[in-house]
């Protein structure tokens, strides 16, 4: 920087003692060559307008440079205190507009990201109150049943009915530890993906050995299709939790006797792999609304669980730069695509 | 506001247009080879004519000085040579001046060796070399001729000369070298070495010997007579005899322009069948093109940008364009350049300069961006949408039957009514090209021989002192070639019928003072709005020179002439009295003069009843006349440029100035003898030894048939190249027509048109595009050659007589429903190729 | 917050009796960095509606206001500087420059603005659409797909706020519709963009957050 700037300091003086001499030697030759007095001056005259004009020209240059700061700076000026640009043409084909733009927009997107992170804010706190309802009815349930076996005599049997209900609360407590740990690295952005280049089959089978006892125990038909040849770029530990609580989700809204399946299809650029049960169905207006926090469909109101799963799942396919799609109809089943960047 | 340069984009787009549209940008480069082939032939060929014109004021001035400066001492010469105006300067010392009788008046000074100044009086030896040893002599061929001597180096010269004091003698030299230079008619120089001169005249070289001429170079060929004085006047110098180079007169500089205006005038019709040109090649794809740029402006192309595109594509189209199209005009020009300037050999290559090409390409280049952008003026404000939906056909009125039902021929009038400005262009042209070349066609014929003939050549043949056979001579009246004998052997030749002689003398005389003024006022009355008679010959020094030496002291040289026969009708047929009238008894009597004064209404000279006193005797003035002087041979000398014709019978020249030849005679001949008659002619002239020239009416019929044709010959070209244009355009639209409806056809097949029903509607519509041109071009050209036409015809030449005639229309009418026939059978084959379903799918 | 808002759009094509009404009052907002697809019959005058908001066409009543500005007060110089920096459009037809490579059509919307590409996300946008092996390529030399994968790359180059999409899959069989489909959808969730989109496949549109329905120039609920 220093260096370039004694460069350009050197280049000045170069320039002013250049035009000098080049002067000088104009001088020098009209007086030498031409004998008309009135002649010598004029062409002198003419050179010495030349180069007021080149330096006009410098001038104006150096100030349409100058103005371009300054309106740089008022825009800069304007979007720190929250206004917008005064006099911004934002459609000018100049290249003051073109910065602006750009400004414009940088400051959209900061703005935005502010945005979001005050939206995160707010859902965090719902989450943290929502958590804290949702842990209170298990620890409650915890705190009466220790009561009863401390204060009370209680028949083994008893005792031993009582402690299988408070470890089924506290597995609820686990669930929900382990599902808010899960939501708060992928909110903060914390876990990390690990893309390999793996066998989906594997990673479909481990999503389904999770969900495999509760199938069975429900009584529902599990039937996987998936070539063990393709492989995609994926995380498989945090894809087979995606598959595994898109699988989780739809056995619990099949009735017994039903039906899930998994089918992967390689496509050019995406691997669609279909999970389709035979469940109570989405309406179309709650498409977007089954990957939302939190969301529980009215008619699953019986069934337990905090409306995570599809959300985390979303998560972390979209992550991977994939995405999910559904398709139902109320009744008959659903069908959700997840499409894997293959 | 500091612009975006974003202009990169557009170069980059230019060029790979190049790439990919090879075919059509290689037409287009053609077609602007061609465009610009035309401009730089009508530049080159006007600038040859231009040039040629002042070189031939040069060759009648002798020199290319601008300047010159006769009877200076060295003293003189060094000052005015050193004057701040002039560039370079050359000088002649001169010894004597050739004195032999048989020269003539022809004027031959005999001088000291100066390359520099044979240079610029062009009287270089082209054979052998100027002298270098002491009695070696250099020549013009002229001079030779006269003198009789030998072609051949070494041969011995004997001249007499005179010196400045009027002392004659007589010298042998050696010839060493000769020329033939266009300047040498009236004067010349012989070319002896420096020490020969000092022999010859000891002292030639002396200080106070005013023998110097002074060829002096302009830094600024402007107001020459007024430098001229401005000169003298700085230098001190008192007055010295100057002549100004006629080729930088200002008027006549503006003569030589309006006289190769004609040849210029081209230019603006190069400029819209140009147009049209390339405007019809860049049209074809219109279609596409507007959807091409409906595409970049939705991508956000600004205005500006498609202009710049449109600009650069233009400019690489010219730039690839212009070397060929150069050589095409330079190619064109040396074929007919030599046809329009006579006189000089190759006239294309010595009039070669780069003003034309640059002025060509500069041309080109404006044709080639109109074409470009005006059709897309308009697109370029439109919206993207806005755009595109220009390019969607319009729905127009039905043409179908109530019923519903179509036959053949309404449908093929339908597919007529489908892009309908593409249709109108093609007429459009056509028209333009039928109406430029019936305008041409028109003009050519309505040039009228025998009034050409009558004019210029009223008798058979013309014999002519030698001095006096070319326009530029100037005419020795000592001249004994044609003697009295001469015309009597003519007159005794078994094939002719009349022989008319004249003669002319040159006399100074001093006219009263009425007639000064009477003369002066004449020329002081208004030319038109913007000058006087007398200023309207400001291209005419000479003229203007004596005219002011009239003014002033009343002098002049009288140009005495003496006739008979055909020379007399043909001066009362020609020659309108202004006043009093032809008596004939009167004149023949001897003792009455026709006097002849300027060709413009009003007495510019003596009038009737007025006397005129000639070689001591007094005349009667009969009558005087506006005086139409081209049946005479030759010129007349420099002091005769102002002057009053004298003209009287040949006996009465005869008693005044005994002894005097004849300028020339006219001869009449039996026609069915011309052959024998011209064999005898030639015989005569060889034996003559140049003495004489011969001018026959064939010779006159020749030029007359070679300006003819050079005064249609460039709109001829420009019209040949747009009808051919038009018909390749017409030509072009058939079959596009045919082609891009392929998919159509298919449709109409499966449908189950036979394929003779297909040729049957192509036919048709061919038939009707040829019915559309005739219905436009037929009325039109009638129209045209009805009304606008004798207008043109009554402005274009003396000679032109409007003759209605539609010749080029017949011409290209059946060409027309040929093409209209033709184009549609021989696409048939195209258009039917492969299967139904094949070509079903190639829309897709 | 909207981005673009619609206020009583009429546009009407021909005259007399053949007269069209493409829009025939259309009141419409979208909000920033949402997903609508607009659904409608061919003729609905769902592209006359895009044209509109793209600043392709001018309306004869109402108006448009993109991202704070009416488009009815700019001249057609900087309707074109609109349409470059501030909308990406992917059409049917792909519409792309047959003379240039898929490199210079990417980038061709930043040469027309006279910038200089941000080479890492030129990268990015490749990778994303898998461009790499084919930047040298002529458009011809491209698949449907592949055309339109390049669109798309085109229209994203200059970070417009707005991508319209004119069935952009309506040219493709429904599997490379999809697979282009999601790209879009990446692209504009990971930049943060604005996607309008005209489709007639309902699959599709099921996609977005908004779904409009156009009929005979009117939006129906």
């Amino acid at each position: 920087m220093r260096q370039k700037r004694r460069s350009m300091t050197v280049m000045r003086s170069g320039m002013i003692l250049l035009s000098a001499a080049l002067f000088a030697g104009l001088v020098w030759l009209l007086w030498r060559t031409v004998p008309w007095a009135a002649v010598r001056w004029g062409i002198l005259a003419l050179c010495a307008a030349v180069y007021a004009v080149v330096g006009l020209w410098a001038w104006y240059q150096r100030r349409q440079v100058s103005l371009f700061a300054d309106d740089l700076c008022a825009a800069l000026d304007a979007l720190m205190s929250g206004r917008q640009p005064e006099g911004y043409r934002p459609y000018e084909d100049s290249l003051t507009a073109k910065v602006q733009g750009k400004l414009l927009q940088y400051f959209d997107i900061m703005s935005e990201g502010k945005r979001q992170s005050q939206r995160d804010k707010e859902t965090i706190q719902g989450l943290v109150s929502d958590i804290s309802h949702q842990v209170k009815t298990p620890i409650a349930n915890i705190r009466m049943f220790a009561g009863i076996l401390r204060q009370h005599q209680l028949s083994p049997e008893k005792q031993a009915q009582f402690l299988a209900t408070m470890e089924g609360q506290i597995d609820k407590l686990d669930f929900l530890m382990q599902s808010l740990i899960k939501m708060s690295r992928l909110e903060t952005g914390t876990f990390t993906l690990h893309m390999e280049e793996a066998r989906l089959a594997d990673t479909v089978a481990q999503a389904m050995s999770t969900v495999w006892a509760r199938a069975e125990a429900k009584g529902i038909a599990l039937a996987a299709d998936c070539d063990s040849r393709i492989t995609v770029q994926h995380d498989p530990k945090w894809t087979a939790e995606a598959f595994g609580n898109i699988l989780d989700n739809a056995i619990k809204y099949t009735p017994s006797g039903g039906s899930v399946s998994v089918s992967v299809r390689p496509w050019q650029f995406y691997t669609r792999v279909d999970i389709t049960d035979t469940g109570i169905g989405i309406p179309e207006e709650h498409y977007n609304d089954v990957f939302q926090r939190f969301y529980r469909a009215p008619e699953a109101a019986a069934q337990e669980g905090v409306g995570l799963g599809l959300y985390l799942a979303n998560g972390i396919v979209t992550r991977q730069k994939g995405y999910i799609s559904v398709k139902s109809k109320p009744g008959q089943g659903t069908t959700f695509s997840v499409y894997l960047l293959s | 506001m500091l612009a975006n340069n974003n202009l990169k984009v557009c170069h980059t787009l230019a060029k790979r247009d190049f790439r990919f549209h090879r075919t059509k940008n290689l037409v287009l480069i053609l077609a602007v080879a061609m465009v610009t082939g035309l401009y730089s032939f009508v530049f080159l060929l006007g600038s040859a004519v231009e040039g040629g014109f002042l070189l031939n004021y040069q060759y009648l001035y002798g020199s290319t000085s601008h300047i010159l400066f006769t009877g200076l001492t060295e003293n003189q010469a060094d000052l005015l040579a050193q004057h701040a105006n002039v560039k370079s300067a050359v000088r002649l010392s001169t010894v004597g001046q050739l004195s032999d009788p048989m020269m003539g008046q022809r004027l031959v000074k005999l001088a000291v060796t100066d390359r520099d100044y044979a240079e610029t009086v062009l009287s270089l030896p082209t054979t052998g070399h100027l002298p270098e040893k002491a009695g070696e002599i250099a020549l013009d061929e002229y001079t030779m001729g006269s003198l009789g001597i030998l072609y051949e180096i070494g041969a011995p010269v004997t001249i007499q000369w005179t010196d400045p004091q009027g002392g004659i003698h007589t010298d042998t030299f050696t010839l060493c070298g000769w020329w033939s230079s266009p300047t040498n008619f009236s004067e010349s120089c012989a070319w002896i070495t420096a020490e020969t001169a000092a022999g010859l005249v000891p002292g030639y070289n002396d200080e106070n010997a005013a023998n110097l001429t002074l060829g002096v170079t302009l830094h600024q060929p402007r107001d020459l007579e007024e430098q001229a004085r401005q000169m003298l006047a700085d230098q001190g110098l008192p007055e010295v005899a100057y002549t100004t180079n006629l080729a930088y007169n200002d008027a006549r500089r503006e003569q030589a322009f309006r006289q190769a205006g004609q040849f210029y005038a081209p230019a603006a019709l190069v400029l819209v069948c140009g147009f049209l040109m390339i405007y019809s090649i860049v049209h074809v794809t219109a279609r596409q093109d507007r959807t091409f740029f409906a595409g970049l402006k939705a991508l956000g192309m600004t205005p500006r940008q498609i202009h710049r595109y449109l600009a650069e594509k233009g400019c690489l189209v010219t730039l690839l364009g212009l070397l060929p199209g150069f050589l095409i005009g330079f190619l064109l020009n040396l074929a007919l350049a030599g046809r329009v300037i006579t006189g000089i050999e190759n006239p294309a290559v010595y009039f070669l300069d780069w003003p034309p090409f640059a002025l060509a390409a500069a041309s080109t280049l404006v044709t080639v961006l109109l074409a470009y952008w005006i059709p897309t003026f308009r697109l370029s404000r439109m919206t993207p949408s806005q755009a595109a939906r220009s390019n969607a056909p319009r729905r127009g009125r039905g043409i179908g039957r109530a019923d519903g039902l179509i036959t053949l021929p309404r449908l093929a009038l339908r597919t007529l009514g489908k892009g309908k400005s593409r249709t109108a262009l093609s007429v459009l042209i056509m028209l333009l090209a039928v109406l430029l070349l019936t305008s041409v066609w028109m003009e050519y014929v309505s040039l009228q021989e025998d009034v050409y003939l009558d004019t210029l050549s009223p008798w058979d043949y013309t014999i002519s002192d030698g001095s006096a056979v070319m326009e530029v001579q100037r005419y020795n009246q000592n001249s004994r070639s044609i003697t009295e004998e001469v015309v009597e052997e003519i007159r005794q030749r078994p094939e002719v019928t009349s022989v008319s002689a004249l003669k002319s003398r040159e006399v100074d005389l001093t006219a009263s003072e009425e007639l000064q003024q009477r003369v002066v006022d004449y020329y002081d009355q208004p030319y038109d709005e913007t000058m006087t008679l007398r200023e309207s010959q400001a291209g005419y020094p000479d003229w203007v020179a004596g005219l002011d030496r009239f003014a002033q002291t009343g002098e002049y040289t009288a140009l005495v002439i003496g006739l008979d026969g055909k020379y007399l009708d043909y001066v009362l047929e020609n020659c309108p009295f202004t006043s009093g009238e032809f008596d004939a008894e009167a004149f023949a009597k001897g003792s009455s003069v026709l006097v002849g004064g300027a060709y413009n209404d009003g007495i510019s000279s003596l009038a009737a009843g007025e006397t005129l006193e000639l070689a001591g005797e007094t005349f009667t003035v009969m009558g005087s006349v506006k005086h139409d002087d081209s049946y005479l041979s030759g010129s007349n000398s420099r002091d005769a440029a102002f002057t009053f014709f004298y003209i009287l019978p040949l006996e009465t020249f005869d008693r005044l100035f005994p002894g005097q030849s004849f300028r020339q005679m006219a001869v009449e001949i039996d026609p069915s003898m011309q052959d024998s008659f011209e064999e005898y002619l030639t015989e005569f002239e060889q034996g003559r030894n140049r003495g004489i020239g011969i001018t026959l009416r064939s010779d006159y019929q020749e030029n007359f048939r070679n300006a003819r044709m050079n005064m249609v010959l460039v709109p001829l070209i420009v019209g040949l190249v747009l009808m051919s244009i038009a018909l390749l355009n017409f030509l072009n639209l058939l079959i596009a027509k045919a082609i891009s409806r392929q998919q159509e056809f298919a449709v109409y097949q499966s449908l189950g048109m036979t394929l003779a029903q297909l040729r049957r509607l192509l036919l048709l519509e061919g038939l009707y595009y040829a019915a559309l041109m005739t219905v436009v071009l037929i009325p039109l050209t009638v129209l045209f050659a009805k009304m606008v036409m004798p207008g043109v015809i009554t402005e274009f030449s003396w000679v032109s007589a409007y003759r209605f005639t539609l010749a080029p229309l017949w011409i290209t009418m059946p060409v027309i429903v040929l093409l209209a026939v033709l184009a549609p059978l021989v696409c048939m084959g195209f258009v039917t190729r492969g299967t139904i379903q094949q070509r079903l799918r190639t829309g897709e | 917050m909207e981005i673009v808002t619609v206020r009583g759009l009429k546009k009407y094509f021909g005259r007399g009796e053949s007269q069209v009404k493409a829009l025939d009052g259309i009141d419409l907002d979208i909000e920033k960095g949402k997903f609508t697809a607009i659904i409608g019959a061919s003729g609905s005058g769902k592209t006359t509606l895009l044209n509109m908001i793209g600043g392709m066409d001018v309306p004869d009543e109402g108006e448009v206001i993109v991202d704070g500005v009416t488009l009815a007060g700019l001249k057609e110089k900087e309707l074109a500087v609109f349409r470059r920096g501030k909308v990406g459009f992917v059409y049917q037809s792909f519409n792309l420059v047959p003379t240039l490579t898929v490199k210079e059509n990417i980038l061709f919307p930043l040469s027309l603005a006279g910038s200089t590409p941000d080479p890492v996300f030129f990268q990015e946008i490749v990778d994303l659409l898998h461009l790499r092996e084919r930047l040298e390529a002529y458009p011809r030399e491209l698949s449907g797909g592949g055309q339109q994968r390049v669109a798309i790359a085109r229209a994203l180059i200059a970070k417009p706020a707005i991508l319209l999409a004119d069935e952009p899959t309506g040219n493709l069989d429904s599997k490379t519709g999809q697979n282009v489909l999601g790209l879009l959808k990446l692209s504009v969730e990971t930049y943060h963009q604005t996607l309008v989109m005209i489709t007639h496949n309902l699959e599709l549109a099921q996609m977005a957050d908004r779904i409009i329905r156009i009929e005979d120039g009117r939006i129906r609920a």
